[in-house]
Order: C-alpha cells, then structure tokens, then sequence
C-alpha cells in the first residue's frame, strides 16, 4: 500500500471508532434504568428543583420524539456543540463546567506524566544496563509493587503518612481549604497551589512510573543483544557512548506508543487520585455526575475522554513512523 | 484426530516430538488416550522445566498458594475454631462474641492479641473479614477474567478467522473497547446496576469482565489469522472439515495457551477495577477487601487513626494483584512466541 493509502485508512478507522463511539453514547445513555426526568424531579427534590431546566434539557435532547429522530437531533447537537444543561451543577453548560474543570486535570495529568516519563526512561535504562544486578532487582521489586497497588489505596497511604508528621499536605479538599481572604499576591497563590498538587502528583507518578520502567528496560534489553550494539563496542567506544548513541534512541520510541495506549489508563488513575484528594478537576467531576446520575454531564465527559484517547493514538501511529525511519505504516 | 498436538506449551519443534499420529490399523479408543496423555504429559514437564527457571514466576505461584489456602481454609478453620466468623460481633472488655443488638459492642478497638488487626465500627474481628474476604474478592476477579476471556476469544476468533467485513465491523468495535477508560465504562455500568437495586458480586463481575476483553480479542484475532495459514489446517480442509469446525477445534486449542496467561493477568486487573468500584461504595454487596476499605473510610479512619484498618487490606490487594501479575507475566513469557527470549 502507498504511503497515502495508509494514512487513509488509519484515519478512516479512527472516524469509525469515534462513529461508534457517538453511537455508543446514545444508546449507553437511553438504556438508563428509570426516566431521566423522574430521577431528576425525585432527586431534585433536595436539590434547586428545577422542572423548567428539565423541560429545556428534553428539547434539547429530543426525548420525546421517535428514536431515530432523537439520534439525529443528538448527532446534530453533538457537532454543533450544543451539549445541553447540567442537571445538578447549578443549570450551568456541560461544556463551561467541563473546560473550566480540564484545565486542573491536564495540569496534574501532564506534569506527573512528564515526569514519569523522564523518571521512567532513566530507571529503566539504568535496570537493563545492570541486567541481574542489585539496583536492577531493586527496581523491578519496585516496579511491580507499584504496578499491583490501587491507585486510590496509594493515595491514602501517602495522605497518612505526610499529613501528620510534615504537617505541609492539606486534608481538606482543595476547593474547600482555600485560605480565607483568597489571597491576592501571586506568590501565596503558587504555594498553596503546589501544596495541592504535590501529594496527587506522587501518588499518580508512583503508579504509572512502574509500567514505564519496566517497558523501558525490556525495550532496551532486548536492543542490547542486536548485532550494532556488538560493532559500537568492537569500534572500542565507552559504554557510555554506547548507551547514548547507540543504544537510548532506540530503546526510548516504543514509548510514544506506550503513552498513547496508555492514556486511558492514566485518565483512569486520575479519576482515583481526584477522588481521593478530591482535587478539583475531570475524574471528580465524571464520579460527582455518575453519583448524581448527570446524564447530560457523563455523557459530555464520556464523548470527550474517548475521543482524545482515539486521537491520541492516531498522533502515536503517525509521530512513530515519523520518528522511527525503520518502521512503515502497514 | 488427536487434539492440540501444534500446542504452544510445547518449545521446541512440537512435529518432531509429538509420537507418529494413529494410524488406520491403530485406530481405537485406547491408542487415542494413551497417545494423548503422552503428549500432554510431555507439553507438561517441558512447561515445568522452562517455569521453575523464572524466578519471578515462581514467587508470583507462592504468593497465589498462600492466597488460595486462606480463600479454602476459612471455613474449616471457623469450624475448628481458630478463626472468627466474618460477620460475628464482639463485646465487652474481654471481646466475647455476642448478638449484635447487644449494647456493649467493642467497637474501633486497636490490635492486641486477641484480635490481631483490631475491631471494625460493627465491633468485628478485622482480621477474620481479611482471611474470609480472600475467597470472594478472588472469586470476583477470576469470573470477571472468564467472562472477558471468553467475549474476547468468540470475537477474535470469528474477526480472525473469516476475515472480511465481520473482521472490520468486530475490530472497530474492539478499538472502541480499547480506547474507553475501563474505569469510567465499569462505573457507568454498575451506576445502572446500582439504580436497579445494587449489585451482586455476579453482576459485577460480568460487568468489570465486559469492560476488559479488547486486547483479548486483539491477540486471538492475530494468533486466529497466523494459524490458519498453517499446513494443518489446510489439511482439515482438504478432509472436509466445517469452517466453523476448523475455527473451534483445529484453531481454538492453539490459541488456548495465550489466553490462558492473558486471563491470569487479567484476573490482576479485575481485581484492581473491583476494589475501586467497591471503594466508591459501588461495588458488590461482599465482604471484598476493596469493601473494607471504604467501610474504613466511612468511619474515618484517618481522624480516628485507626490506619491497620485501611492499610491492611490494601496490602492484601496488593499481594493477590502481584501474584496474577508475576505469574501471567511468566506465563507469557513462555508462551507467548512474540515474547520469547532469545
């Protein structure tokens, strides 16, 4: 196949996936137990009650049309971007309460997988060029441990055991410990900020640091046995050119597969790690909707989580033939 | 025929070893058993030597034996006495079982040597809910793996096996399964679950299995398409066999030992969503480790610094979660010919 034809077709699977993927949402969302409208007037009760928002989300949402009419209405909603009411977050857009909450996801997200990254490639480079050795033990006994423990559990531990003794890791969520006057100097801002994200951050590090170095080091390991590894070392260069030159760049690309495959893993721990911590972001917002049966909400959250995993691969698939002249899209 | 005589277990050249296949004259009941026996007998000890060889296999097997003995011996050592009953109550200053209507519930009581992990807030033995809660929270991680096992081969096999537009329409659908947060699919799953009236620890486990089987299907579909370019299945064609005879009986078998591992660590992975799903207290309605944890919480053992609590059944989740790892890993490892070392 050419070149081209390739990328057509990747691309074409990735738009089926994400077709079945608005499908799936449809039909996920209307196979609910219950009427939407009477868990809300019911659960509502408690909350602001709100039959004039329900009816607006029924319009929106075409409820009481035929079915195939509602699958339209819904597709034609959905690429507009008209993705309806809250049901219980103050009758706010489901697309304001998702991008304000993101913003604090992609934050925790994104730094501790950038760290992981960076951690991970060097552990695992360090594990396989001490293949058998103690540190190489040490960080597979690690590895594993990491690998077998329940994100949410971790969080816990680490909560119980920072919280007393350093006295720096606040308790309370980060919405609620917020000090009062807000503070205004950007200065205060950064450290309570940091204060709030440093135990999440360690806690999804940790768990996603044990895969990543445990792929890095059999990636390498197995590069270590190819025959140029052999001819770098007969040319008489220093193991440590060896490794930088010859051995690293290799061993380091099946890692924007790992990441993109991965993502939804990752999300997931987020999920565990905002709840625990309740941080304020995505994961406490999919659990918060879930709980309170925000159908709007969840499935708003749902389409979005999806399709940036899908997305993600795409870019994997792609950036991996661009980085790894060897490979050929097939 | 003889069955799975192209297995995978076996490492080196399965057609040099496998015994010369009966011949017409051969051909009653008692040469087919004794020459299957021989070849499974063979299969199993080259397994066994290529195992005992991986250390981290063999510490993951340990770790297992351990938490099969107390999944099987809680009963019996509740019946011998040596352990307490799971839901039994405790009282007073000198903890003697009671009724739970009793006022003088010994609640929250820090370990010592009677209870050896403390008292819940129902004043019940922590430690005899641990050993008992081994057997349903593997019991829940195994059906979850069986059910996934078994959706992920059905669609791999017939998206391998015949190819085509069902191949196309099964792997896209897979991809979808791929893609999805597992986490988020389960708890959108069991909320259904939940709001028809709670889930039992069979509904869970079906739901956290439907929730895994993609990268199952991935690898059937792979093995299903290598295998049946392979001479002995173009021979049960040339003998008339059915396709949907040489799909289940000429290719399913070769393909069993790769989702046998796949399913072990699996099991690791059902087990982990369950506990979460359980911590959010959507879990099911079982003594699971992952329930303890949020019966912990509930009662806030953070402020009550009743940490044994909390941490004790994590670790517990932790052990049973490495052994399914190591030991899937080791599996693989032998198995599986894309991972075999050189």
């Amino acid at each position: 196949m050419s070149m081209r034809a390739v990328v057509a077709k990747k691309v074409t699977n990735a738009a089926i996936t994400i077709l079945i993927i608005l499908v799936a949402n449809f039909i996920l969302f209307r196979m609910m137990p219950g009427n939407p409208a009477i868990t809300f007037i019911r659960t509502g009760a408690g909350h602001s009650a709100n039959p004039e928002l329900l009816e607006r989300q029924m319009e929106i949402f075409g409820l009481n049309d035929p079915v195939h009419i509602q699958l339209y209405k819904y597709l034609v909603n959905t690429f507009t971007g008209n993705w309806g009411y809250s049901f219980f977050q103050g009758d706010r857009l489901v697309t304001e309460i998702i991008a304000e909450k993101t913003v604090w996801t992609v934050l925790l997200v994104g730094t501790s997988t950038v760290i992981t990254i960076w951690l991970g490639i060097a552990i695992g480079a360090a594990s396989a060029w001490r293949r058998g050795k103690p540190f190489d033990l040490a960080s597979l006994a690690f590895g594993f441990f990491f690998y077998a423990v329940p994100t949410f559990w971790l969080g816990y531990v680490l909560l119980i055991l920072f919280q007393e003794d350093i006295g720096i890791i606040p308790l309370l969520p980060r919405s609620h410990s917020l000090p009062t006057p807000y503070p205004t100097d950007s200065w205060t801002i950064l450290v309570e900020g940091f204060r709030h994200w440093i135990l999440p951050a360690l806690t999804l590090t940790l768990v996603q640091l044990a895969g990543i170095s445990i792929i890095m080091r059999n990636s390498l390991t197995d590069i270590l046995t190819e025959d140029y590894i052999l001819t770098a070392r007969a040319k008489g260069l220093s193991d440590r050119m060896i490794l930088k030159k010859h051995a690293m760049p290799n061993a380091r690309l099946p890692m924007v597969t790992v990441i993109a495959l991965n993502l939804g893993y990752i999300l997931g721990g987020a999920i565990q790690v905002e709840q625990v911590f309740s941080y304020d972001g995505l994961g406490l917002l999919t659990i918060e909707a879930i709980l309170s049966q925000d159908y709007p909400l969840m499935q708003a959250i749902f389409l979005l989580l999806t399709i940036s995993v899908v997305v993600a691969n795409l870019i994997s698939d792609f950036l991996y033939a661009w980085l790894d002249p060897r490979v050929r899209l097939e | 025929m003889r069955r799975r005589v192209h297995g995978r277990l076996s490492l080196s050249s399965t057609e040099g070893t496998a015994r010369p296949g009966p011949t017409a004259e051969r051909l009653t009941l008692q040469t087919l058993v004794v020459d299957w026996a021989h070849n499974e007998w063979d299969r199993w000890r080259k397994f066994l030597r290529v195992f005992r060889k991986s250390r981290l296999g063999m510490l993951g097997l340990i770790l297992l034996l351990i938490f099969v003995f107390m999944a099987v011996s809680a009963p019996l050592l509740t019946g011998l006495g040596l352990l307490r009953n799971q839901d039994g109550r405790l009282c007073g200053v000198d903890l003697h079982p009671c009724a739970p209507t009793e006022a003088n519930l010994a609640r929250y009581i820090p370990p010592n040597g009677v209870v050896w992990l403390g008292t819940d807030h129902l004043g019940r033995d922590i430690f005899a809910r641990l050993w008992w809660g081994t057997q349903i929270t593997i019991l829940i991680g195994f059906l979850a793996s069986v059910v996934s096992m078994g959706l992920g081969t059905f669609v791999g096999l017939v998206a391998g096996y015949y190819g085509g537009w069902i191949d196309e329409i099964l792997m896209r659908i897979t991809d979808f399964f791929l893609v999805l947060p597992t986490i988020v699919l389960a708890l959108i799953l069991v909320s259904f679950l939940e709001q028809s009236g709670g889930g039992t620890s069979l509904t869970v486990a079906i739901v956290i299995g439907i929730t895994l089987w993609a990268a199952t299907a991935r690898l059937v579909r792979s093995q299903a398409l290598s295998l049946k370019q392979r001479q002995f299945v173009d021979r049960a064609r040339a003998i008339g066999a059915s396709q949907s005879r040489i799909a289940w009986r000429h290719v399913f078998p070769n393909a069993f030992s790769l989702v046998f591992a796949e399913g072990i660590l699996t099991i690791a992975v059902a087990i982990l969503t369950e506990s979460f799903l359980s911590y959010l207290g959507l879990g099911p309605d079982a003594n699971t480790w992952g329930k303890m944890i949020e019966e912990a919480l509930q009662h806030s053992v953070l402020v009550r610094q009743l940490t044994w609590w909390i941490i004790t059944p994590g670790l517990a989740i932790v052990g049973v979660v490495l052994g399914f790892t190591l030991l899937g890993y080791a599996l693989d490892e032998i198995v599986n010919p894309r991972l075999r070392r050189r």
